[in-house]
């Protein structure tokens, strides 16, 4: 069913380009905050 | 009287944490996932091809929400910046620049699934469409303005020349927009619009796409806002370590 | 205010007759641009001269920033800036009298470029009024836009690739309307080009207010 209409390749690429963008930006920032989070003394972090 | 150094007993009862997520971005986190894989089955799956569009409509689902979302962070840096010139706070400072960057991921990929559209659509990737257009100009205002905050200076020069350009940013799209509409007015073919009234299925699933990127919005906002902070506390960090260091060494005897 | 503004412009001008800088750099890379527009772009094909308007307002965008990066390196040696601060001058005189600076340059800039216009690619300048107001309110636009992003690189001592990443973009819809602006005179239909003009005036008023407002926090000591 997936394949049976028009254009798959760039609506698919539409897609996972969008993925691709959000979660690596996703991934990126709770990467950065983890580091991040190690340098700024506990008083500054204070979110729960 | 404040100590000069902290000992164990003045260590906070509620351990910090370790990250910038907590108990809400967790949540958030899940509902994403799971709205994400229900929206992406709807969308690529069980809901009809457009009677006009065909399936390109199926590019229209992720889309639409990110074109319709895509100004809030750009006016929430606007907004912070002139709250910064006014209050000169590092919150505002930390909210205009991740609002910059999370903007800049919304339009970029509004960019990107508009011309893919398009290529469905119209044929070609880029029509020189005023929408297109409009968008692309504010995408290289955005990047701009995070070249700008990556800049090596002085924390509050950088905040300064960074709150009057973010300042600018909503001026500058709306002169954008406004002058490369009426351009393209005078050029524009009738068959350039398309019917976009959804039916059926497709009204359902565009509604979870919406609400999919909504929730993805918030939750790369706060996690964006929480590293700004952060990333403005350690370097604030590193300059009283740096002047308490200096501050030593011209006085070998400590300071006190 | 105004004192202060024309103190600034006269010492900025100043320098540039001196140094002929300006004369000297600006104005034959300017020139250098329309040469190499016509090596790219065919003479023969009739491309040209279909292009001249944008061809034309690309070289002013391009040479003013050159003026623009080389109004703020004047300042940008150490103790300059600080000077100038300590000296008392208003904020929005300083700003008024380096866009005044960089408003003539980019006149006489023009004023080489029309003529190469003309003689390199045959243009026929109809419609002078429309021409004339168009550069005028572009003029301003470009001086203004330039002047008030180009005090970051006296702020920040930062790269030259920053600040034309930060104008040119903001300067989009200023090109949009002096070209088509440009386009309805020389064609001779008139109608939208006064639009494009009207557009062109806004945004340079907008600026002016922008830049009257904003320099006294971008002089700021840190």
């Amino acid at each position: 069913m997936l394949l049976a209409y028009t254009d798959v390749g760039t609506i698919v690429f539409g897609w996972g380009i969008t993925v691709a963008a959000i979660g690596g930006y996703a991934l990126a920032l709770v990467r950065r905050g983890k580091r991040l989070s190690r340098v700024v003394p506990p008083e500054d972090r204070r979110w729960s | 009287m404040t100590t000069l150094t902290t000992s164990a007993n003045d260590a906070p009862a509620v351990d910090a944490p370790t990250s910038t997520g907590s108990r809400s971005t967790r949540i958030l986190g899940i509902l994403i996932l799971v709205g994400s894989a229900i929206g992406a089955y709807l969308g690529l799956v069980t809901s009809d091809a457009d009677r006009i569009q065909k399936d390109a409509v199926r590019l229209f689902y992720v889309h639409v929400p990110v074109v319709s979302l895509m100004y809030i962070p750009v006016i929430l840096c606007s907004v912070a910046s002139i709250m910064w010139l006014r209050k000169r706070t590092d919150g505002w400072d930390a909210l205009a620049s991740s609002s910059a960057e999370v903007a800049a991921v919304f339009v970029g990929l509004g960019l990107v699934t508009g011309a893919l559209w398009g290529e469905i659509t119209w044929g070609t990737y880029w029509t020189w469409d005023a929408r297109l257009t409009s968008t692309a100009l504010l995408f290289l205002l955005l990047l701009g303005y995070l070249a700008l905050r990556r800049y090596p200076a002085e924390p509050a020069a950088r905040a300064r020349v960074s709150a009057v350009v973010g300042i600018l940013l909503v001026p500058n799209a709306i002169l954008v927009h406004y002058s490369v509409s009426w351009w393209r007015s005078l050029h524009q073919d009738a068959t350039r619009g398309f019917d976009t009234t959804m039916d059926g299925n497709q009204l359902s699933t565009y509604a979870v796409a919406q609400g999919v990127f909504v929730l993805i919005l918030v939750w790369l906002s706060i996690h964006a806002y929480r590293n700004a902070w952060l990333a403005l506390r350690a370097e604030r960090g590193d300059l009283d370590l740096a002047i308490a260091r200096r501050m030593a060494d011209d006085d070998p005897t400590g300071g006190i | 205010m105004l004192a202060d503004a024309r103190l600034i412009a006269a010492k900025d001008l100043r320098i540039e007759l001196r140094s002929k800088v300006g004369l000297g750099q600006m104005v034959p890379f300017a020139v250098l641009l329309l040469v190499l527009f016509g090596l790219a772009l065919d003479p023969d094909s009739g491309v040209l001269s279909r292009a001249t308007p944008g061809l034309y307002w690309i070289a002013v965008l391009f040479s003013g920033l050159l003026a623009v990066q080389r109004a703020f390196a004047v300042e940008a040696a150490p103790g300059v800036a600080e000077a100038l601060r300590l000296s008392g001058v208003d904020p929005a005189g300083y700003f008024l009298g380096k866009f005044a600076a960089v408003a003539a340059q980019l006149v006489v800039l023009q004023m080489v470029l029309v003529v190469g216009v003309v003689v390199l690619y045959g243009a026929d300048l109809d419609g002078p009024l429309l021409l004339l107001a168009t550069a005028t309110a572009a003029t301003v636009a470009i001086a203004a836009a330039g002047t008030l992003y180009g005090v970051l690189a006296a702020g920040l001592r930062v790269r030259d690739t920053l600040v034309p990443l930060l104008l040119l973009p903001a300067l989009a819809p200023v090109l949009l309307g002096a070209t088509r602006a440009s386009e309805a005179a020389l064609d001779g239909g008139l109608g939208d080009g006064w639009g494009w003009c009207g557009l062109l005036a806004a945004f340079g008023v907008l600026y002016v207010g922008f830049g009257l407002l904003f320099f006294g926090t971008l002089l700021e000591e840190t």
